[in-house]
């Protein structure tokens, strides 16, 4: 591509194509099926056509989603930003286990973590009936915006709190020292060391969130409570599945993508660094420990995020514990459809990683060959993939291809395939910064060398990238793990996932057995995470 | 003079354990291979890590009671002894006060410390924005500022090209002799030393040898 | 449940019916909703009957909604596998009838036990139900007698219902509301409005929220109080009886134009109105048959609604107003 003829700046001849090819593959192929998609869809007769994109309804939605994706994100923030400062100082035993329990939280599947929510905050829930205690009622509160909003902190507080935790523990050593040798008092640690880096992170980490809590879908669906507070994604989904509207579906996408990248290339514009998820983590000794006030207002951070984080984790637990739900061990479709779910699992985030990690590798290839703003294309094909709505995708695939295929096999290759799109995303954000770091450091020395291409990547950058990748693959699997969106479209006798099961428990009354279902979901979320941070990344840091 | 009695720690690739004395204003040089445990010495002279045995006097003071911020001393490190996002005046106003509230009369200490090492009028930049060698120099003026009779400086010059080297070490001497520091500096090129130490000590496998008093 | 390995999909992904190459039986391929196929449903009996007289391979595709089927079936087109749908709610009958994708059935359906006969030639009749406000009768000690009463009481009870453009039973009450309030509908969903938790986007969802004591009435159908006694031997559980009557739901099955076995399709549809599969839907389904067997319903089972109980609408009318009674619910909802 631009390897010759571009200016001669640091580009070299040679690695040129190794270079810009996965990126640009994956874009293309991320392009391609966009593209296949929304053909498929204008392909097939839509309903009732018409689509007015001022309709009040469509106003109110778009009003809804912005107000309540800004207020979710701003708590997330709120919370996480002490959370993870209050991290960063306190040592105890199980601080490692509860960091890492903090990424899992992340991919919880929503199913699970409101059933929890409502045992909570419900009105028959443990609040209620504490307050019902001391002669309180709390009312209805949770359907609607209260609900969203809880659900969405409870999700992304302690995302946010992770990212926020490896900024502030990025800090060199020497500086804690110095900060040690020079006597500086903890306020003035907070203000000069601790603050800087919590302002710098903060505008990555809340576009990621914003866009996060803006997409998000089922926790609308089911805590939304109504047509009162409803988000473009919902709006979406009902247009596809139920009012086989596809244009309407189509605009609405449009505009959906079309706000969210606004808001990434605005943020970007500004200088701001996407939010790295995770990032190697120093032993470091804070000086700040000690003090009468830090511990104080730590403790207070500590309680106040336990009372918010814990207790649906907690009902969550519980619930699954029943003994009237342990009739489902026993039952072979727990068995299918856990076989099901890795049948998804795996190829999505085998797919996950291919993209993300092709994007990731031009990115640095593009920076560091002198073209940034060439730099920006995969990120925008990554934003594009993490605020496109799965279902339009999965339905306009299968539009597409219904034609060509047995309908009835689409299924179990289009979920996998739309999981692994939407997961991309994430591998991108992981994988990214770790190869920037590591390719910042020796790229002078591997091109003076020569090593480049796939070299390279095995002997120079994997040792330093496979904590990353290992994160990355392990949250692109978990996520489809929990999804439940794009196998609803699909789901069926033969082909269910666990999530599909706890839905279809839910469907016939059978409770019970939802929550112990939940509970092998989440069980077998975390083994997963757990081999295949410890089989790829290698030795477990904190 | 600087008194090292018996210190010993057990580290994970060996134990240290160190007798050593360093003369009072002088200029004292560490050398010695990489590992051998140059940087130890100094992270427990400065307080950053605590043995379990032995002792370290400074004229006579028994320092191991005593906070890293309330030892007699001053640390100038490799790399990273600046915060980046603060200017060189404010990273040299930590010194006088970390909480960097600074009276009229503290400014000028910085301006005059800035001078003093040849960083004149380059209070407003931020690290990024001046040489590896400069930001070293900016480091060695916070020290003096502080106006602590005992300087440790662990391989200030090892990430610096020769002639700057030559340059710092030679600029750390006069400062040493301007001010009656005692000065402690690990090097990794002994050759350097020459002609500005006046006491070297070899470090190898976490013990001390004087080679020359 | 049979087993699809990776390998093996890949490789039948591209080939017919890979059920019809594993065994030389035709395949009779069935869309129908989730809650249909699974194992406590009524679909692995209806399987075993049918199996035993057809020679032939039944196969599910259990799909998320009785919405759900027509929406997968329009998305494929002709090059649909499907031989027959079945659970479309009779709520789509004119909107599927459009589609053209549906051919007649012809079956006689002079003699069925269904509260007002039926009369479409493309759409047979599975099974039907009621609507109903469902509670706890320990919780809710004096429930509302009528849908009036339920709308205008301000005190009255909080309910959790479905959303009507996702769900059969949230269509229902929406009709059910225009079929008793007419030009007041909208007026009258206002005034429920802040005592509805939640409107969910299928049953599931709202008789979980139910079960969990979010609210106290969901509305679901006459025969869910029936489940709990005989399912669960739980006799808490009632359905409220309303003055005006009440809306009922039928569900259709129907058979592909495009059908790959029509002769298998149209045996099943004649099997469809016999004891084999209709005396499975009682305690597999949980609504009532239409045609009842000889011995009659379960025991424990309520008696269908009187005729005088009932309240019909035109599925014609509901069909050239449906999106503008939804417009109105949006609009009365959306505070």
């Amino acid at each position: 591509m631009a390897a010759g003829a571009g200016p001669v700046k640091t580009g070299s001849p040679g690695s040129g194509m190794a270079g810009w090819l996965p990126g640009g593959a994956a874009g293309l192929a991320l392009l391609a099926l966009y593209a296949l998609a929304v053909m498929g869809l204008l392909g097939v007769a839509g309903g009732p056509g018409g689509f007015d994109p001022l309709d009040p309804y469509v106003l109110s939605i778009l009003r809804f989603s912005l107000i309540q994706a800004g207020l979710s994100t701003l708590l997330s923030l709120a919370l996480g930003a002490p959370l993870a400062l209050a991290l960063a100082r306190r040592q105890f035993p199980g601080r490692d286990v509860l960091i890492k329990a903090m990424a899992i939280g992340f991919v919880t599947p929503v199913i699970v973590a409101v059933l929890g929510i409502v045992a909570v905050h419900g009105r028959a829930g443990w609040l209620n009936q504490g307050l019902g205690l001391i002669g309180l009622d709390g009312g209805n509160y949770l359907y609607g915006l209260t609900g969203i909003l809880i659900a969405h902190v409870f999700f992304n507080a302690p995302l946010a709190a992770r990212i926020f935790l490896q900024a502030l523990q990025a800090q060199p050593a020497a500086h804690w020292r110095l900060a040690a040798g020079l006597g500086m008092p903890p306020g003035a640690i907070f203000r000069l060391i601790d603050w800087p880096v919590l302002w710098r992170e903060a505008p990555g980490i809340a576009a990621l969130i914003f866009l996060l809590c803006f997409t998000s879908f089922a926790t609308v669906l089911t805590l939304g409570g109504g047509p009162a507070a409803q988000t473009l994604e919902v709006a979406i989904y009902q247009a596809l599945a139920f009012e086989l509207d596809f244009q309407r579906a189509l605009a609405l996408s449009a505009v959906q993508i079309a706000l969210c990248l606004l808001l990434t290339l605005g943020l970007s514009a500004l200088g701001t660094r996407p939010a790295e998820i995770d990032a190697p983590v120093a032993e470091i000794a804070r000086p700040d420990r000690a003090a009468l006030a830090t511990r104080f207002l730590d403790g207070i951070v500590f309680l106040i995020a336990a009372v918010i984080l814990l207790p649906p984790a907690l009902a969550i637990l519980l619930r699954g514990l029943s003994p009237k739900g342990f009739s489902i061990l026993a039952d072979p479709n727990l068995l299918c459809a856990a076989l099901g779910s890795l049948q998804v699992a795996i190829p999505a985030g085998l797919i996950a990683l291919l993209i993300g990690f092709g994007l990731a590798w031009t990115t640095r290839h593009a920076r560091l060959s002198g073209h940034p703003h060439l730099a920006r294309l995969p990120a925008l094909a990554a934003s594009i993939a993490l605020v496109a709505p799965p279902f339009v995708l999965a339905a306009g695939l299968f539009a597409a291809l219904v034609g060509k295929a047995n309908p009835l096999s689409l299924g179990p290759v289009l979920v996998p395939l739309v999981n692994g799109i939407m997961a991309a995303p994430f591998v991108f954000r992981l994988v990214g910064p770790a190869l920037d770091r590591v390719g910042e450091r020796h790229d002078r020395l591997c091109r003076s060398l020569g090593i480049q291409g796939l070299t390279r990547l095995i002997w120079i950058d994997w040792p330093a990238i496979r904590r990353a990748v290992g994160m990355g693959l392990a949250i692109a699997t978990a996520f489809s793990l929990g999804d439940f969106g794009v196998i609803a479209l699909f789901g069926g006798q033969d082909f269910t996932t666990l999530p599909h099961l706890i839905y279809r428990l839910m469907g016939s009354y059978r409770l019970a057995e939802a929550g112990s279902t939940a509970l092998v979901l989440v069980l077998l979320i975390g083994l997963l995470f757990w081999l295949l941070e410890t089989l790829i990344a290698g030795r477990r840091h904190a | 003079m600087l008194e090292i009695t018996g210190l010993t720690l057990e580290r994970p690739d060996f134990s240290v354990h160190y007798d050593l004395t360093a003369p009072d204003g002088g200029f004292t040089a560490l050398v010695g291979p990489s590992g051998g445990g140059k940087s130890t010495l100094i992270d427990l002279i400065a307080g950053f890590l605590a043995p379990s045995a032995g002792s370290i006097r400074f004229r006579g003071q028994d320092l191991r009671p005593l906070a890293p911020a309330d030892r007699p001393l001053s640390v100038v490190f490799q790399e990273h002894n600046l915060f980046p996002h603060l200017t060189l005046a404010q990273n040299l106003g930590l010194g006088l006060d970390p909480a960097l509230r600074l009276s009229a009369e503290q400014r000028r200490v910085v301006d005059d410390g800035l001078q003093r090492v040849g960083l004149d009028g380059l209070g407003r930049r931020l690290p990024e924005e001046i040489s590896g060698g400069q930001r070293q120099r900016a480091a060695l003026a916070r020290a003096l500022i502080r106006r602590r009779p005992l300087l440790l400086l662990d391989e200030p010059v090892s990430a610096l090209d020769q002639a700057m080297r030559r340059d710092m070490l030679a600029l750390i001497d006069s400062l040493r002799r301007q001010e009656g520091l005692t000065v402690l500096c690990s090097i990794h090129t002994p050759e350097d030393a020459i002609g500005i130490a006046d006491h070297l000590v070899e470090i190898r496998e976490g013990r001390a040898f004087s080679v020359t008093s | 449940m049979r087993k699809t390995t990776l390998a093996g999909l890949a490789a039948a992904m591209f080939l017919p019916a890979a059920g019809a190459l594993a065994q030389d039986r035709p395949v009779l391929t069935i869309y129908t909703y989730d809650s249909f196929t699974a194992d406590w449903g009524p679909g692995p009996a209806i399987e075993q009957a049918f199996e035993a007289q057809c020679a032939c391979d039944l196969v599910w595709v259990g799909l998320d909604s009785s919405v759900g089927i027509l929406t997968r079936l329009k998305l494929e087109g002709p090059a649909t596998k499907a031989d027959i749908a079945l659970g479309l709610d009779h709520f789509w009958s004119t909107e599927a009838a459009r589609s053209g994708l549906f051919a007649a059935h012809g079956q006689n359906t002079a003699s069925l036990d269904l509260p007002g006969g039926w009369q479409d030639a493309t759409f047979l009749p599975v099974d039907y139900g009621f609507f109903a406000f469902v509670y706890n009768k320990e919780a809710l000690a004096n429930p509302p007698t009528s849908l009036k009463a339920l709308v205008e009481d301000a005190k009255g009870p909080s309910v959790v219902i479905q959303d009507p453009r996702s769900s059969t039973p949230g269509m229902g009450l929406l009709v059910w509301m225009q079929s008793v309030f007419g030009e007041g509908a909208e007026a009258a969903w206002k005034t429920l409005s802040p005592r509805i938790v939640s409107a969910t986007k299928d049953w599931s969802e709202a008789y979980g929220l139910f079960l969990e004591g979010e609210a106290d009435m969901v509305l679901s159908y006459t025969t869910s109080p029936a489940y709990h006694r005989l399912a669960e031997k739980d006799g808490r559980f009632a359905a409220a009886r309303f003055a005006e009557g009440h809306v009922m739901q039928i569900e259709t099955a129907a058979k592909l134009k495009a059908a790959p076995n029509p002769e298998l399709a149209d045996r099943f549809l004649a099997f469809l109105l016999t004891d084999g599969f209709q005396d499975k839907i009682a305690t597999g389904n949980w609504m009532y048959p239409v045609k009842l067997s000889a011995g009659g319903l379960p025991d424990g089972f309520d008696a269908p609604l009187p005729a005088d109980a009932v309240r019909s609408v035109d599925p014609a009318r509901i069909d050239a107003e449906r999106k503008g009674w939804t417009q109105e619910w949006l609009r009365a909802l959306a505070r």
